[in-house]
């Protein structure tokens, strides 16, 4: 299958690249629809690496599947945290060799955040040591500089924060990661396009691509916990409070609309955008508004409503908040999930009108 | 203890290059042991850098450099003779170094590798045995740990490789597995082995470490 190549997109034209989160599993399914369905609308789909120290199917592994399978470039990540120097190396060697030829370079979380806190971290390495290893490779040479049998050429990219309370620490840092063989940067969620300019300014200056991160808030619940927990990412007072003030159900849709404007503004400013969906690739859609021609809609609509609602059902039962919420994503009347609700025999739990339980 | 081994002294120069007067602080405890950072060394050090062209106002020793609360009361009482001090040179560990640094608002240097927690065989002769791993599984009836005396930390050896009962990796060394099995076979305890252990748990070593006590 032919395959547009990140690299030759990068610069020519504003890109959009999408995260996925590997299965937990070797389920495919899910990877390959999300993945077949931003064909054409983005540049590359990038393929975390366990994030959050969480179990995911390899990321060079699924990555070398999209790319074969739905015809779309990927970058996989790779983090310092499961792999030695000498395992490092090759898995990279690997990689290159089944064809797939982006990598974004990262140190990792600590597997104690994580779902298996008894793993060791590894971290022979930090990031800018990936990036000079990943380099070295493509120079045809290992970690010692003994020449290799065959190198590589992949196209690199490192992590940034462009809203780092220190621009001068993360700007030094930036060309840090250039020296090492960076070619260009995906970042940390940024919510404000002013909250970037600054940095995007240097970074230009430097003719570095830099594409920033999004980052949609689907709830409030996931405003609070960005806001509180997260480290590294900055909801400036006037996104939070025009998502605090919106009703729960229009969240999601209200930062749809704030994505819209960040890219718009971001246009011109930087290389293009990092959409990270968090699980709900059709997200990515709705931002990007490529659904479909009306016509289109129905047939493909109501089989992908099915499918919706048995993923988000648990056995033969579903909750009542997670039927209202697939209509909402789905854009269809309540009732018509209902119907199909009905016609899968799952029955409803925890109304939220109370009613029943 | 915490063993220790001596810097070359190029590369303590090369630290002391920028300044003048250097106090050197010795440890009475493990470096002393070690003989690193015990009096005989500090003295030994200080004639060396006077030799170099410095100043040495004073030399010091404390039994503990890791202990913040002895350390203050030394930098107290010796206010004096450290008066002019540029920077101090610490023939302790590597917690020595840092505890000196928290306390001395001057430049701290290290005089010495901090190599690991060891057992004295005799004197100068000393090996790890213990790799303080948070998670130990010494029972009675074999008390050899395999994390640290085995260099792949098997939980479930031996590896296949000991040839004699000599270990593949480290010649010298027998096989940890090896004595393992000799000693639990010597005390009728060898069913034990039959039991596969769990891998390491690496969730109960986190880094940094740290135990607060409340005393009541």
């Amino acid at each position: 299958m032919s395959v547009d190549r990140f690299r030759d997109l990068l610069g020519k034209q504003f890109v959009v690249t999408v995260e996925l989160d590997p299965p937990r599993g070797t389920d495919l399914t899910r990877a390959l629809r999300e993945s077949g369905a931003l064909r054409g609308h983005v540049a590359a789909v990038n393929i975390a690496d366990s994030p959050m120290a969480n179990l995911r199917m390899s990321p060079i592994a699924l990555a070398c599947l999209i790319r074969d399978q739905v015809g779309i470039d990927t970058i996989f990540h790779l983090t310092c945290r499961d792999r030695s120097l000498l395992g490092l190396q090759s898995e990279l060697l690997g990689a290159w060799a089944m064809g797939v030829e982006n990598l974004l370079a990262l140190t990792g979380d600590p597997p104690e955040r994580g779902d298996h806190s008894r793993s060791s971290g590894v971290f022979d390495l930090d990031a800018i040591g990936l990036l000079k290893l990943a380099s070295g490779l493509n120079r045809g040479e290992d970690a010692n500089g003994r020449e290799l049998k065959g190198g590589s050429d992949f196209f690199i990219g490192a992590a940034a924060n462009p809203t780092a309370g220190d621009l001068g620490v993360e700007l030094s840092k930036l060309r840090a990661k250039i020296s090492a063989g960076a070619h260009f940067s995906q970042t940390q969620p940024v919510y404000r396009a002013r909250d970037a300019a600054a940095f995007l300014e240097e970074a230009a200056a430097m003719e570095f691509p830099v594409i920033v991160g999004l980052l949609p808030i689907k709830s409030h619940k996931m405003l609070h916990y960005l806001d509180e927990n997260v480290p590294g990412i900055r909801i400036p007072p006037e996104v939070r409070d025009r998502l605090a003030g919106t009703p729960a159900e229009m969240v999601r849709q209200e930062s749809v609309l704030i994505s819209r404007e960040l890219i718009e503004e971001l246009r011109g400013m930087a290389a293009g955008v990092h959409i990270m969906p968090v699980g709900e690739a059709s997200l990515v859609g709705d931002i990007l508004e490529t659904g479909g021609a009306p016509g289109e809609k129905g047939a493909a609509g109501s089989k992908s409503l099915e499918e919706a609602v048995r993923e988000s059902a648990s056995g033969s039962r579903i909750s009542c908040r997670a039927a209202f919420r697939i209509a909402m994503e789905q854009d269809v009347p309540v009732q018509e999930v209902g119907r199909i609700i009905e016609e899968l025999k799952i029955k409803i739990k925890g109304c939220q009108l109370g009613c029943f339980r | 203890m915490i063993i220790t081994r001596s810097k070359a002294l190029e590369s303590i120069e090369r630290s002391l290059a920028p300044h003048r007067k250097v106090s050197v602080i010795g440890c009475g405890l493990c470096a002393a042991t070690c003989e690193t950072g015990g009096e005989k060394e500090v003295r030994q050090i200080a004639r060396l850098l006077g030799e170099k062209g410095k100043q040495v106002p004073a030399e010091l020793m404390v039994d503990g450099v890791c202990h913040k609360r002895l350390l203050e009361l030394l930098a107290r009482r010796e206010k004096g003779r450290l008066d002019g001090t540029e920077a101090i040179l610490i023939l302790a560990c590597g917690s020595g170094v840092q505890t000196a640094a928290e306390v001395f608002d001057l430049p701290v240097i290290a005089g010495l590798d901090t190599l690991f927690l060891g057992q004295i065989r005799r004197h100068g002769d000393f090996r790890e045995v213990c790799s303080l791993c948070g998670d130990c599984i010494l029972d009675g009836d074999a008390s050899i740990c395999p994390i640290t005396r085995c260099p792949k930390s098997l939980v479930n050896g031996p590896c296949g490789g000991a040839e004699e009962g000599a270990c593949e990796v480290i010649r010298e060394n027998r096989c940890a597995w090896i004595e393992i099995y000799e000693e639990r076979s010597r005390r009728g305890s060898l069913d034990a082995l039959k039991e596969i252990r769990s891998p390491r748990d690496h969730s109960r070593h986190t880094r940094p470490g740290r135990v607060k006590t409340s005393r009541s």
